[in-house]
């Protein structure tokens, strides 16, 4: 077990977990609103990326394992959990932040068949990986070009959700009444624009070598944090009301 | 339009002052880099030639008309008209002058002692100016000849301000005094700019009724402005939030 790889994975399941977990189990914000309110993809978003990266975890990778047919299914897993929350979650922004266009490029017709072109990919690259034991995103097969399609495949997917989204999520950031909203919009568009910088820069990290193939892992750890702190930071306004205390009446100069 | 750094070294020697940044730095509490950079740059703030002639107890106004694009400053008197002045009292007092004026018997002026009006500046109180002086054509004057966008002049109005340039342009467009501008941008106080101590006190209480009722009008126009804004925006911020967190 690499500690470069299990510290990030830790660090992100212990944000994102919590991050969600709040988001769920917090009275103000209440289940409801959580799971069957306006905001509700965005928490099940959360739980599909928790759980994602809980299955990267070795104990629990090893553990779901055995009970599969092949090997290295945990991963594909933990992969179509990632896809569905980036789904989720490119499907609900397009809708907050009024994009009819990135509405249908994330889950209109070309956004159901981009995740079903992937999800196939993700598959047919697995079985054709010489992949015998064990690993946690295919790290210790990360050299076999099967695996390397396998990996962009995702991170070509995450790209075409979030292209369309930059666009909207920085016009918020600079037009959001609220300053927590610009800030919150600032960290969810500078996240998305991460993801899509190293879907393009995925050849360069192919020609790298040892422990340098982390540092653009960490790349995308960073833009799901960041993309997972604006959106706690709405929900933070939301909680405390930002809208109502600090747009209140236009007329009080107290 | 800041003031030539050449000119700045000329008028601090007419008066023996040193135009080390260190000793300008001891003697009005600007930052030392920040005199340097502007020196550096041959552009000096108009707010540092007004910090130093206060710091050395100079006449605002004349320190700084000796510079080339305020030597207009006087041109013209010094003191505001009274519709200046009148731009600078709050909506809200002007509502209160109305009903002290409506009944001695509801809204007895007594009511008021002891409060001061609200000072100025205060939300919107730039663009009241702007529109007590605005000879029809105003903006496009003053962006003609600042060389400054319309958009520009719109955002520094909604944010209520105005640098030099575009408050002597107003003037200059509006026909008023140069200083006026100033003092309603907070570039000198109104004692330095000829306004008298109670100047909006002794307005209000000599406006005529029906400059008075024009007066709220136009405010509360802005005022309508102002809230649908508000409510535009906190409706949007309630979406947002709704839907995200």
């Amino acid at each position: 077990m690499n500690p470069l790889t299990v510290v990030p994975v830790s660090l992100m399941l212990i944000l994102l977990g919590s991050l969600t977990f709040k988001r769920i189990n917090t009275p103000v914000l209440g289940h409801q609103h959580a799971l069957q309110g306006k905001a509700s993809s965005i928490a099940l978003s959360g739980i599909f990326l928790t759980l994602a990266y809980l299955l990267l975890l070795p104990p629990v990778y090893m553990g779901v394992e055995s009970l599969l047919p092949f090997t290295n299914g945990t991963d594909l897993i933990s992969k179509y959990f990632a896809l569905v929350a980036v789904a989720f979650l490119g499907g609900h922004l397009s809708t907050a932040y009024g994009s009819q266009f990135a509405r249908r490029w994330t889950v209109g017709a070309p956004g159901a068949a981009m995740l079903g072109i992937v999800a196939t990919g993700l598959l047919g690259t697995l079985l054709a990986t010489k992949a015998p034991n064990p690993s946690p995103q295919l790290l210790d097969y990360a050299a076999q070009p099967s695996v390397r399609l396998n990996t962009w495949l995702v991170l070509a997917y995450v790209a075409y959700i979030v292209f369309p989204l930059i666009k909207p999520a920085y016009k918020d950031s600079r037009r959001n009444p609220l300053k927590v909203g610009r800030i919150a919009s600032g960290l969810i568009a500078a996240g998305f624009a991460l993801s899509l910088m190293r879907a393009f820069t995925y050849p360069v990290e192919l020609s790298t070598t040892g422990d340098a193939t982390y540092l653009f892992m960490i790349v995308s750890y960073i833009s799901t944090a960041f993309v997972v702190i604006g959106l706690a930071l709405f929900a933070y306004a939301r909680k405390n009301r930002a809208a109502q205390t600090e747009l209140g009446s236009a007329l009080s100069i107290d | 339009m800041p003031v030539s750094a050449a000119e700045f070294r000329e008028w601090l020697e007419g008066r023996s002052l040193s135009p080390s940044p260190t000793a300008l730095s001891a003697l009005t509490g600007i930052n030392r880099g920040t005199l340097n950079n502007q020196l550096r740059r041959g552009n000096v703030a108009e707010s540092t030639v007004i910090t130093i002639a206060r710091a050395t107890g100079m006449n605002v106004i004349d320190a700084l008309s000796v510079f080339s694009p305020y030597q207009v400053i006087k041109s013209r008197p010094i003191e505001p008209s009274s519709a200046e002045i009148l731009s600078q009292v709050h909506h809200a007092d002007l509502m209160a002058e109305l009903q002290f004026r409506t009944s001695k018997k509801h809204y007895p002026r007594e009511l008021r002692k002891g409060i001061d009006l609200i000072p100025f500046p205060h939300d919107g109180s730039v663009r009241t100016w702007i529109d007590a002086i605005d000879p029809g054509d105003i903006r496009q004057q003053m962006s003609q000849e600042t060389g400054m966008a319309l958009t520009y002049i719109a955002t520094q109005l909604t944010e209520n301000k105005l640098n030099p340039p575009l408050a002597i342009a107003a003037s200059r467009a509006g026909g008023g005094s140069f200083a006026s501008g100033l003092v309603v941008t907070e570039l000198i106080t109104p004692a330095e700019g000829g306004w008298q101590i109670r100047a909006r006190e002794d307005e209000l209480l000599e406006v005529s009724d029906d400059v008075l009722v024009e007066a709220i009008s136009a405010r509360i126009h802005l005022l309508q402005r102002r809230v649908k804004q508000r409510k535009e925006a906190r409706e949007y911020a309630e979406k947002m939030t709704e839907l995200l967190g």
